[in-house]
């Protein structure tokens, strides 16, 4: 018997969130539809009145699947960090139990993914009973949605550096819904492994103006609220169309790499923001502060910060931004604190004239003058003397796939040994 | 104190009257004590405060947290010559277990949030890093001392302090934090409170309310609106955390199966709920939860709690604390409230 399950779908990550479970045997995943304005009033209706907005939305969608779709068994990570995202999942469950909803909501840890508990999960979803071939559908899993992640990183990174560019309006939008499209949907890894060219050629079909110097902004603050278009009101988007250049910090990849403690950018930036926030508080809050020093640095023109109403740790990085404005601090920035009743005009009304507020940094304020610098990616895909990518082929195609499948075996061969002493343990006492 | 013309002043060292004062306050004070320190108390709450927090600190803050930002605020205006604020970092007491996220940089937000000039004497408490001892020890460093006197001064005033705590509980909690403050300007005013029981039935139809929430808004007279002496008017005999027996907090709270709670802060609150919800519940009648606007761990414990209450029907209330929040609309609420419960408890055992 398959089980169907699904998760919350938090933008394009629902690519990734599929992608590790798909081919599970035993498993059906059914892709989460996405968030729409009735999805988060019913969310928020049964929810807490002060919890935080993601709860409300991904409450919503929970209730969403069960009423409309028939899905009762749900995925959702939990990080008992010092922040509330480690008491949703078991709140959410009583709130719909106690509605009359059959449900079952299966946590995910994601606290430090190298203790290898998150493993357990799919483990536990699987129905091989062959110990051997379940590590190595869990292998194949992970690695699926690894790769997806970091494709989904890339593409939509791009969408932010092109779509100001573009010259036919739409182009990047299009082109980034049927990339995305088409990586959901592919599930051969030899392809996959080549799919950055695909990209490349994908967006090089847009037509650019070229040698332009647009408004640069950072946009970052509460993973959730980033990555999840329809709650951010598409901001991302809303900037592109107005001709800046967006740099969207946050990204599913970076964030489980981070996990992983190998992404050497977010340690980076650790240290810039040490001396403001000394250690991690949950959400983003450290990072916020580390790009909003690195941004002001490298002489970008604005900083939009979004969170949800009442967040604790971004409102903690909120106020020592703003404490420190405008001196030290002095790159513009803006927040939105956002939740059900967050109004979209009123957004586009402010994000307006932080556009005209840049401009006229760009005019009279020495500080934003000649520092625009074109991110690198630009040249990689529209100058055609620089050929389209640099990897030769014995490094893309054989090496590479091969280094990583030793090291995840070997990774899962140890963490193997460790659950049976772990699982031992847990008898004992 | 004031011994007079000692030539080497003292250091002085301010503590906000916010936060975790209401829990640590004692304990604090007896180290700065040790340390040889001139400790002073910010004032007690006032409306000055509650202004000046709200607008030194933004908007959606907790109110505890803007209150914290009026009281550093308070310091620094009756004491212009202040040596250090005292403000600790309370990390966490249990390897698994996490504050608040605002108590992890509270030293940070305030002195980059206000722009403070006057330097931060901190506590880390972090057992995720070290014992507490050592960030005493950090701390004397910072003042001058010895690893040796540092760690002496640890042990005596946390001795002194567990010594005062178990003597503590709801009716003398909020006299013993302030006799800690030792300037007579910040003497507390009894407010008196016309009592609600007509003198003929007073003390015949007794409740036992139990509050929960944290030290912080229970026993922070002005911004719950005296509540704990309210209720007392209503002829209701309080319990709190503090009157919890110590053995209730020795293990661990399971939200279910798999979940393990990891909230310092909501620690307490929940393990003496999960007591009056099981061996307790007949010793209580009804239950009011004290929450703050904009609460992270209060807006999903509240939740449980009055979840929990709710299948083993026991009366609930949850009162929202702000800044703005009106006296008469709260005590609307309490007396009707202790009006309910004492008519279905009473009414039943007459008409039985
Ligand atoms: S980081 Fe913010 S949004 Fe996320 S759980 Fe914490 S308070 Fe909620
Ligand atoms: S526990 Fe709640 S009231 Fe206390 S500081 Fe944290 S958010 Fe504020």
């Amino acid at each position: 018997m398959t089980k169907i399950i699904s998760f919350p779908s938090m933008g394009w990550s629902r690519i990734a969130f599929r992608a590790l479970f798909e081919k599970l045997p035993g498993v059906t995943v059914f892709p989460p539809p996405p968030v729409t304005r009735d999805i988060v009033k019913m969310g928020a209706k049964i929810s807490p009145e002060f919890v935080c907005f993601p709860f409300k939305v991904t409450l919503g969608e929970f209730v969403n699947m069960i009423e409309n779709h028939d899905i009762h068994t749900f995925v959702m990570s939990i990080d008992c960090g010092p922040c509330r995202l480690g008491f949703y999942a078991p709140i959410q469950e009583k709130i719909l139990k106690d509605l009359g909803y059959d449900v079952e909501i299966i946590p995910i840890q994601q606290d430090d993914l190298l203790n290898f508990k998150w493993t357990k999960t799919l483990l536990q979803l699987s129905n091989v009973t062959n110990p051997i071939m379940k590590y190595y559908d869990v292998i194949r899993c992970t690695r699926l949605a690894l790769v997806k992640m970091s494709y989904i990183a890339d593409i939509t990174r791009l969408e932010g550096l092109i779509r100001c560019r573009e010259i036919h309006k739409g182009d990047t939008t299009r082109v980034v819904k049927n990339l995305m499209d088409q990586l959901d949907n592919e599930w051969d890894l030899q392809v996959l492994h080549h799919f950055d060219k695909v990209i490349q050629t994908a967006f090089a079909k847009i037509r650019i103006k070229h040698d332009i110097e647009p408004l640069r902004v950072i946009v970052t603050g509460e993973n959730h609220i980033v990555m999840e278009p329809f709650i951010n009101m598409d901001i991302v988007r809303k900037f592109g169309e107005e001709g800046v250049e967006v740099h969207l910090a946050n990204s599913l990849y970076g964030w489980i790499l981070h996990k992983l403690h190998i992404n050497a950018e977010r340690k980076k930036l650790e240290k810039l923001s040490k001396p403001y926030i000394p250690l991690d508080i949950g959400g983003e809050a450290i990072w916020v502060v580390g790009h909003y020093i690195e941004g002001q640095n490298q002489g970008f023109d604005g900083f939009i910060h979004l969170y949800p109403f009442t967040c604790m740790p971004e409102n903690t990085a909120r106020g020592i931004l703003e404490g420190q404005s405008p001196d030290p601090f002095y790159l513009p920035i803006q927040f939105y604190s956002i939740d059900e009743h967050t109004g979209y005009e009123g957004m586009r009304t402010r994000l307006e004239s932080f556009i005209d507020l840049m401009n006229s940094n760009r005019q009279g304020n020495p500080k934003f003058q000649n520092k625009y610098r074109e991110p690198s990616e630009i040249k990689a895909i529209y100058d055609k003397k620089v050929p389209l990518t640099n990897h030769s082929p014995l490094f893309s195609e054989v090496l590479t796939p091969f280094t990583n499948n030793l090291n995840i075996l070997i990774s899962e061969l140890f963490n193997m040994k460790a659950t049976k002493q772990n699982t031992k343990g847990d008898r004992n006492t | 104190m004031n011994e007079s013309n000692i030539p080497p002043r003292k250091i002085k060292v301010g503590i906000p009257r916010a936060l975790y004062f209401y829990r640590y306050g004692p304990l604090w004070v007896y180290l700065l004590r040790q340390f040889q320190c001139d400790v002073v108390i910010s004032a007690p709450t006032s409306a000055k405060i509650v202004e000046d927090g709200a607008k030194q600190a933004i908007s959606e803050l907790c109110v505890p947290m803007k209150l914290y930002f009026g009281h550093v605020q308070a310091l620094l205006d009756e004491y212009p010559d202040l040596d250090y604020v005292f403000i600790p970092r309370y990390v966490s007491i249990h390897k698994n277990q996490y504050y608040c996220p605002k108590f992890l940089t509270l030293p940070e937000t305030i002195k980059y949030g206000m722009k403070l000039s006057v330097p931060i004497l901190t506590l880390e408490v972090n057992a995720k890093k070290h014992y507490g001892i050592e960030g005493a020890i950090e701390m004397g460093k910072t003042l001058g001392f010895s690893l040796e006197d540092s760690g002496k001064a640890w042990m005596v005033a946390l001795k002194k302090y567990n010594q005062l705590k178990s003597k503590m509980n709801s009716s003398n909690y909020i006299d013993i934090l302030a006799s800690l403050d030792k300037n007579p300007n910040h003497v507390i005013k009894k407010r008196k409170f016309r009592e609600v029981i007509p003198k003929k039935i007073r003390g015949k139809f007794p409740l036992s309310i139990l509050i929960l929430g944290h030290p912080y808004n229970v026993y922070e007279s002005y911004i719950n609106m005296h509540l704990i002496e309210r209720l007392k008017t209503l002829d209701c005999h309080i319990l709190t955390i503090e009157d919890t027996h110590s053995d209730q907090f020795k293990k661990p709270v399971k939200i279910n199966k798999i979940y393990e709670q990891y909230w310092q802060s909501e620690d307490e609150i929940l393990k003496t709920a999960r007591y009056y919800l099981n061996e307790g519940k007949k010793e209580i009648d009804g239950v009011i939860f004290l929450i703050s606007f904009a609460c992270g761990p209060d807006s999903l414990i509240e939740e449980l709690v009055m979840r929990d209450m709710k299948t083993r029907k026991i009366p609930f209330l949850t009162l929202i604390l702000d800044e703005h929040s009106g006296e008469s609309g709260m005590v609307t609420r309490i007396e009707s409230l202790v009006d309910m419960i004492r008519r279905k408890k009473y009414d039943s055992i007459s008409s039985s």
